[in-house]
């Protein structure tokens, strides 16, 4: 397994194995952040192969001040970020997501799961906020930035999502779901 | 409640941090191999420089030559000339005597004529005879008693004068003191040499306007760019290589003020069930069909951001530089300016994104190539060797601030003014 520095140095040096072991070294955790992001296998891969090939294209400017993986995780969201605003997204949110409207037979067993499930029918808009800042450690004026909107929006996104998914607990223990979390 | 939602999301986030997800590196591999970059060829300089740094020493080697060979030649005529010194003193050492041979000579002719008088079977004695012997007795005026008879056919004798043949005109440089030869002028100029300093530091306050700027278009950014003014301090020290030509080392620190406008438009659909169609029948029924309306938002962002420069900047620098009364008056020169050391502080260069600790890194700035200049210094002489120099600068810049996404090339010319110190040592 090869150093952070190998990589770097062997792909500037144009080694097609720095390359490789860039690839086979980074690719899944690239793909569970695609997938957190854009919520499609096929839509994620295509998301990890265009970042890729955006590393290779700028990896030469790379100045070993950063650790690897968050830049390439930096990356891989704006490519993600770019991959969905060609599709619509709506920054009015549909409101409060009801347990009741998750189909009987899609209902998780276990508690982090129906978490999932929740974070994953959020507004578009909330969720990504969600994500930048609680997953990825953005700032709102980053946010903001990628986004579009202003650095308060972007705070009440956050705070919105934050409510419907405490709500969203109170229901699954309302429902009989026990906290999987200590 | 809230401390079961807190583990959860301080879970999710540890999760997030360490999550994998399955895919086949082979198949991205084989997608993106083909967009492996050419090794890109650094640009290696070291050839010119070499090169530039060969042609720099054979100058300089060429100057010293000369100079040092005008230094031999002029030690070769200071030579020359004290000879001519020892020659010209010996040759009015030997007038005197011929003056007092003369003299002698006249008071014996009296002598003679006196004693003609008395004997006048004696011929004339040819004055122009005098005796070896009486050049001992050169300023005694009156004849000894026992006077040497002067036979009439006695050799003539003088001393041979050879005056060197010294030029009518030359100039010589002396490196000692001005010769005086009273009565004597064989039309020699003599200088005494220049007292030229080899050497000398100077600091300087400079201040600068720029046109340094570049643009970035695409469909949905409109980013401008420029160096608006700067200002900062210069040290240098300088060696003069020959009486005119010296090279300079030079340290810079400026503070540079950059502005950015930024245009940002981009584009949002927002679609919501809603009425698309009213339609009244001819009983006045008023009948509404639902379906998907939308509207598409365009949100522009306009900002004109500014932020500082800290750089460090060398510059070797050669330059000419012109006398008036053995001090320097005026130089003119070029230099070639390296960015050694920049650190911005303020907003980053895309507009609305903070200098967060996250995005400081994503951008870089660096020198495409070295800035060239020139500029000339004039010099109000001070005190002893401190001189007050003043003068202008102009440099041509190219730049480049760049992102894992952009880049932003800029280029132009700033001009700095500047007023300091020089000491020559």
């Amino acid at each position: 397994m090869l150093s952070d520095l190998d990589i770097i140095n062997g792909c500037k040096e144009g080694r097609e194995s720095a390359y490789k072991a860039l690839i086979d070294q980074y690719a899944s955790r690239l793909m569970a952040t695609a997938l957190r992001y854009l919520r499609h296998k096929a839509a994620a891969e295509d998301a990890v192969q265009e970042c890729y090939i955006r590393v290779f294209q700028s990896i030469h400017k790379y100045d070993h001040k950063d650790q690897l993986y968050p830049w390439l995780n930096k990356i891989c969201v704006n490519q993600c970020l770019k991959e969905l605003r060609n599709k619509v997204i709506s920054m009015q949110p549909d409101g409060l997501l009801e347990v009741s409207e998750i189909p009987e037979n899609q209902m998780p067993e276990g508690y982090e799961d129906a978490m999932q499930l929740a974070l994953n029918n959020l507004p578009e808009v909330y969720r990504l906020v969600f994500n930048l800042n609680v997953a990825d450690g953005y700032a709102h004026a980053e946010i903001a930035a990628l986004l579009g909107i202003t650095e308060s929006t972007s705070r009440v996104y956050l705070t919105r999502a934050r409510t419907i998914l405490k709500s969203y607990l109170i229901k699954l223990n309302n429902t009989g779901y026990v906290s999987g979390v200590s | 409640m809230y401390q079961e939602y807190h583990d959860w999301e301080k879970a999710f986030k540890g999760q997030a941090a360490n999550e994998k997800a399955d895919i086949n590196t082979g198949n991205v591999w084989n997608h993106v191999k083909n967009h492996i970059p050419a090794v890109q060829r650094k640009r290696n300089w070291m050839p010119f420089w070499l090169l530039l740094s060969g042609a720099s020493m054979l100058v300089a080697a060429s100057l010293w030559r000369e100079n040092d060979q005008l230094r031999v030649h002029n030690n070769s005529l200071n030579n020359q000339l004290a000879g001519y010194k020892n020659r010209l003193l010996s040759c009015e050492k030997r007038q005197i005597n011929m003056e007092t041979h003369h003299a002698l000579a006249a008071s014996n002719v009296k002598t003679i004529e006196n004693t003609q008088s008395v004997n006048p079977t004696k011929e004339k004695i040819n004055t122009r005879s005098v005796p070896q012997a009486s050049a001992t007795n050169a300023f005694s005026t009156s004849l000894p008693k026992d006077a040497p008879t002067m036979q009439e056919n006695s050799p003539v004798y003088r001393d041979e004068v050879n005056l060197p043949s010294l030029p009518i005109t030359k100039t010589i440089c002396l490196l000692t003191d001005n010769i005086k030869i009273p009565g004597i002028s064989y039309g020699m100029k003599v200088f005494g040499k220049p007292n030229l300093k080899r050497n000398f530091v100077a600091i300087a306050p400079c201040f600068g306007v720029s046109s340094l700027r570049g643009s970035l278009i695409s469909k949905d950014l409109n980013w401008n760019s420029k160096n608006l003014y700067q200002w900062g301090a210069q040290f240098s020290f300088g060696k003069y290589l020959s009486r005119h030509w010296f090279t300079a080392l030079q340290l810079n620190y400026l503070i540079a003020q950059n502005q950015s406008s930024f245009t940002s438009i981009k584009s949002e659909r927002t679609e919501v069930e809603g009425t698309t169609q009213v339609l009244i029948d001819a009983n006045g029924n008023v009948k509404t069909i639902a379906g998907p309306t939308g509207a598409t938002t365009y949100h522009q962002i306009n900002a004109t951001l500014y932020n500082t420069a800290h750089q460090v900047l060398l510059s070797p620098v050669l330059g000419y530089t012109l006398f008036k009364r053995q001090q320097p008056f005026l130089s003119v020169f070029t230099s070639a300016q390296w960015l050694l050391f920049n650190q911005s502080s303020g907003k980053a260069p895309l507009g609305n994104q903070p200098l967060g600790k996250s995005l400081v890194e994503q951008w870089t700035y660096r020198q495409k190539l070295p800035s060239l200049g020139l500029g000339f210094t004039a010099y109000q002489p001070l005190y002893h060797n401190w001189q007050l120099g003043y003068g202008a600068q102009a440099l041509y810049h190219t730049d480049q601030f760049s992102s894992a996404e952009m880049i932003l090339n800029r280029q132009g010319v700033s001009m700095n003014l500047y007023l300091g110190l020089q000491n020559n040592f």
